[in-house]
């Protein structure tokens, strides 16, 4: 059925792409121009290229012997590093040419001996210096030579590196990603300091042109995921990346689906973890957030703190996530099946007491679950759109105030609070995001299955959604290995973690080339007691 | 071609879909209790259904694996020619079409009666069939997938059996042998008769990993469903004595018997949702088995339009088959066990008679270069 929806979609989508194919020139670069050897020309050209904004800066300068070769420095106020241009580039040619009259040596001069910056290239072709300008750098042309300098003086305001919000921990890294693609890959290569970590880039966007870097260890990753990601990435065409959010529907395995087959994490340590498990990971230029692939469901369950965790802490409280999985899930829906269908199920003091409250409720439970479920989600996305001051005191009149009131009103029963409560609470304990989205999605259907054939609506709602995951893959990894297809090796990092020293190989479907992880036998033996007494001694 | 299904399963897999097909009819339901003549030792009847459902399918699988690369729809057209074999093969479907049926009532049944005696029956039915015929149309490697995340249901399951050790009395397992042995052998062809219901095995092999280690698989699945079954007939009779065999869900029954720390009384709640995934993993083999033979019987594309034309089918079959449970009782206790081993073990009788035959030499080029009608009168004189 979701098959045939999407046919219908792509044929909407065809339909609609016909209408609105008008203006597509707009954004191809025409005939390519080489740069002219006049500056005048070439001033003329960027202005019109740049349809006269006026945070261009065209500084002219006049080098050489006595100033006799005119000089023309172009780049945008606002996106370069200022210190870099003033005094590395304007105050160097000027006291530097101080002894040449020919602009080719000159030029040769600049290029080869007088610049401190770490990139310097030559560009012939116009259109692609007109987008090194859109980057951020800088360009000096010569008057005379046909040639432009492109400098990297990249600069511009970040945020600095700061503890990531939507992924905390206690035991581990604090750091977390920012906005600047540079940075980003900084974090990552200073955990991995390896030559075979491979960074791709790719320019995605024909507006934004935003640069995109798609991040694998070579020799580790699996080289049939990487060339179908490196597929999937050159054949996005779009006109703007501005979060990876955008690039994660167009590059998953499964758009119509609830669950997330794409991991988007905000922590580098998440990513290098995961790289080194054999993944592959895509950063975006202007967003935090990493997407790792391919993902497996049990990947949303993982916190980074369970590998940094003794072991038995690390195991339990990974399961006790799953718990809360199932609980967050669940648990409004039994609410529902409990109370109208089966209340033989509970020991009769708690169904007594149970239905001594909801005597007086008006609603039937379904309806009553869901209202309290739907104020909760209202609730949520208030404290989130709000600012962080006002959020609290939302929650605080939100949850105490108007939970306390409805209770004494006798629109809810205490039970369902406790439930809505308990829901929401276990919702938050999914590490990933975009998991507990779609769980708060799924939540609502199987309320009503529930509401409509009790347990064996639950059941069947599950069956079916297990049936949807079962049949998910990404990037060519089926959606809920290692469970299902059982791989008994990969079972000591599910819902248990095994201790380092016997976490020897890595995950099967995705690390390919290299298996092993930890030579075996490592497990720490300390020395017989003698011994060491003999040493103190 | 493109191979229809393009699948496959492992091993591994292929045991637990075997279990849970085993075992459908046994979690909750339990047809072969019900009515027994000789409660007392009724084990005696399980152990012997074990033991030729064993050599059944010791020589099922070994015929099967001279064709590895066919479903027993096909070879049953390369062996007994294209008429004989057709005929062969829409009978092996029919019978997995009626399981499908059989599965779906006894489940609709029993959540009626345990649970829900206000809603219909059909209600449970066409959901549970609606979700199997979803799973079978995305082929067998997605069923595979179910049966294990299904079977961890199994030990759970067992645990179970074990729990309301305080209620069990051996006594009740006294006397031996009081009818004599001849009852068993009878009772043990009701087993036999679900047991053949893993003759959908024939279906699956071609697209199992390392087949050739399957022979070794069944008889762990035989053996392991075999022990549950063998242990289930005790353990019900040493808790509720000659009165295990008047309950339609004598295993229901068994656990109600438990409770954890005076607080957790009702745990049917977990078999029931493990026998209703069972079940529905169960119906998702058989419809799969049923649409892929149709599909390949008629040379056609793709089995997956088939899927849901036959759970259609099959529950109006669940409906049209008993008016109540009372027939759903006899159904198990006579007619299954009349004509179920009948049909399957003729059908590999003559499969094998055969084979037997080409293996001497009675070979003659097959389907494709006869006409339709020469194969058929070949395979009469015959």
């Amino acid at each position: 059925m979701i098959r045939r929806l999407a046919k219908k979609m792509r044929a909407v989508a065809w339909f609609g792409g016909k209408k609105r194919s008008g203006n597509k020139k707009v954004w191809q670069s025409g005939p390519s121009i080489t740069i002219s050897d006049v500056l005048e020309v070439n001033e003329r050209r960027i202005r019109q290229a740049f349809k006269g904004s006026f945070d261009l800066v065209y500084r002219r300068i006049a080098i050489g012997k006595d100033g006799c070769i005119a000089a023309l420095v172009v780049h945008i106020d606002e996106m370069v590093n200022p210190q870099s241009v003033i005094s590395a580039i304007v105050e160097r040619i000027v006291d530097k040419t101080g002894s040449l009259t020919d602009p080719n040596t000159a030029y040769t001069h600049i290029r080869d001996r007088y610049l401190e910056l770490t990139g310097v290239t030559e560009e012939c072709d116009f259109h692609k210096m007109v987008q090194e300008i859109a980057n951020g750098n800088t360009c000096i042309f010569i008057h005379g030579v046909a040639k432009v300098l492109v400098c990297e003086t990249q600069g511009y305001n970040q945020r600095e590196v700061s503890q990531p919000t939507t992924e905390a921990t206690i035991r581990g890294s604090k750091e977390g990603f920012v906005e600047a693609l540079p940075t980003n890959l900084s974090l990552i290569r200073r955990r991995i300091r390896n030559p075979r970590l491979t960074i791709e880039q790719y320019i995605l966007g024909k507006v934004s042109r935003t640069p995109v870097a798609l991040i694998y260890i070579e020799g580790i990753a699996n080289s049939r995921i990487v060339e179908e990601a490196r597929r999937r990435l050159s054949s996005v065409n779009i006109d703007s990346v501005q979060e990876s959010g955008q690039l994660e529907e167009l590059i998953e395995d499964a758009p119509l689906s609830p669950f997330p087959t794409l991991l988007r994490t905000e922590r580098p340590d998440r990513v290098t973890g995961n790289l080194l498990e054999g993944r592959f990971a895509i950063l975006t230029d202007g967003s935090p957030f990493a997407l790792i692939g391919p993902a497996t469901f049990t990947m949303f369950l993982t916190a980074p703190e369970d590998y940094f965790e003794r072991f038995f802490a690390g195991s339990v409280i990974r399961s006790l996530r799953y718990v809360a999985f199932i609980i967050s899930l669940t648990l409004p829906a039994l609410y529902v099946a409990i109370t109208t269908f089966h209340q033989e199920l509970l020991p009769t003091p708690l169904i007594l007491s149970i239905a001594a409250q909801r005597d007086r409720i008006p609603f039937p439970a379904v309806v009553e679950a869901a209202l309290m479920e739907i104020a909760f989600e209202l609730l949520r996305e208030a404290g989130i759109r709000l600012p962080a001051v006002l959020g609290q005191a939302v929650s605080i009149i939100g949850a105490l105030v108007i939970g306390e009131a409805a209770l004494r009103a006798g629109l809810v029963s205490a039970a369902m609070v406790v439930a809505v409560a308990l829901t929401g609470i276990s919702s938050f304990a999914t590490p990933i995001f975009s998991l507990a989205i779609s769980i708060r999605l799924l939540r609502f259907p199987l309320m009503l299955l529930a509401s409509a054939l009790g347990l064996f609506g639950i059941v069947a709602g599950l069956a079916a959604m297990v049936t949807h995951l079962l049949t998910l893959r990404s990037f060519g990894v089926p959606y809920m290995e290692p469970l299902a297809p059982f791989v008994a090796q990969s079972q000591k990092d599910e819902v248990f973690r095994a201790p380092w020293w016997a976490l020897d190989e890595r995950p099967r479907f995705v690390g390919e080339q290299d298996d092993q992880r930890i030579a075996p036998g490592q497990m720490p033996r300390p020395p017989a007691p003698d011994e060491t007494y003999e040493s103190d001694r | 071609m493109r191979q229809m299904e393009a699948g496959r399963i492992s091993l591994f897999q292929t045991m637990c879909m075997l279990l849970v097909i085993r075992l459908t009819a046994t979690t909750i339901a339990f047809p072969f209790m019900v009515q027994h003549e000789s409660p007392s030792d009724a084990w005696i009847g399980a152990a012997i259904s074990v033991v030729t459902a064993l050599i059944v399918f010791e020589l099922m699988v070994r015929l099967s694996l001279n064709f590895p690369n066919m479903t027993v729809v096909q070879y049953s057209q390369t062996v007994l020619g294209k008429f004989l074999g057709s005929i062969v093969a829409l009978l092996l479907i029919l019978f997995w079409i009626l399981d499908t049926a059989v599965a779906a009532r006894a489940m609709g049944n029993a959540l009626v009666n345990a649970f829900m005696p206000e809603t219909p029956a059909l209600v449970f039915i066409i959901m549970s069939v609606f979700l199997s015929a979803n799973a079978a149309r995305n082929g067998i490697e997605i069923i595979g997938r179910w049966s294990e995340l299904v079977s961890v249901g199994i030990p759970l399951t067992t645990i179970m059996l074990v729990l309301p050790f305080r209620a069990m009395d051996f006594q009740n397992l006294l006397p031996i042998l009081p009818y004599g042995f001849g009852i068993h052998l009878k009772r043990s062809v009701v087993a036999l008769a679900i047991f053949l219901r893993l003759s959908v095995l024939g279906m699956m092999i071609p697209y199992v990993h390392n087949r050739k280690e399957i022979l070794r698989y069944t008889r762990y699945a035989i053996l392991i469903s075999g022990f549950l079954l063998v242990a289930q007939a005790i353990v019900l009779v040493a808790i509720f004595g000659p009165q295990a065999t008047n309950s339609a869900v004598p295993t229901l029954q068994l656990v109600r018997q438990i409770t954890i720390g005076e607080f957790f009384e009702r745990l049917e709640l977990i078999p029931v949702a493990i026998w209703v995934l069972i079940t529905v993993v169960n119906m998702a083999v058989f419809v799969w088995a049923s649409a892929l033979g149709i599909a390949q019987l008629f040379n056609l594309n793709r089995f997956q339009p088939l899927v849901y034309p036959i759970g259609a089918l099959a529950t109006l079959l669940s409906i049209l088959l008993f008016k109540n449970y009372l027939e759903q009782v006899l159904y198990f206790k006579y007619l299954q066990s009349v004509f179920v081993p009948l049909l399957v073990l003729g059908v590999y009788a003559l499969l094998y008679a055969g084979f037997a035959l080409r293996k001497l030499g009675f070979n003659r080029p097959t389907g494709s270069v006869t006409p339709m009608g020469l194969e058929a009168e070949a395979d009469e004189n015959k």
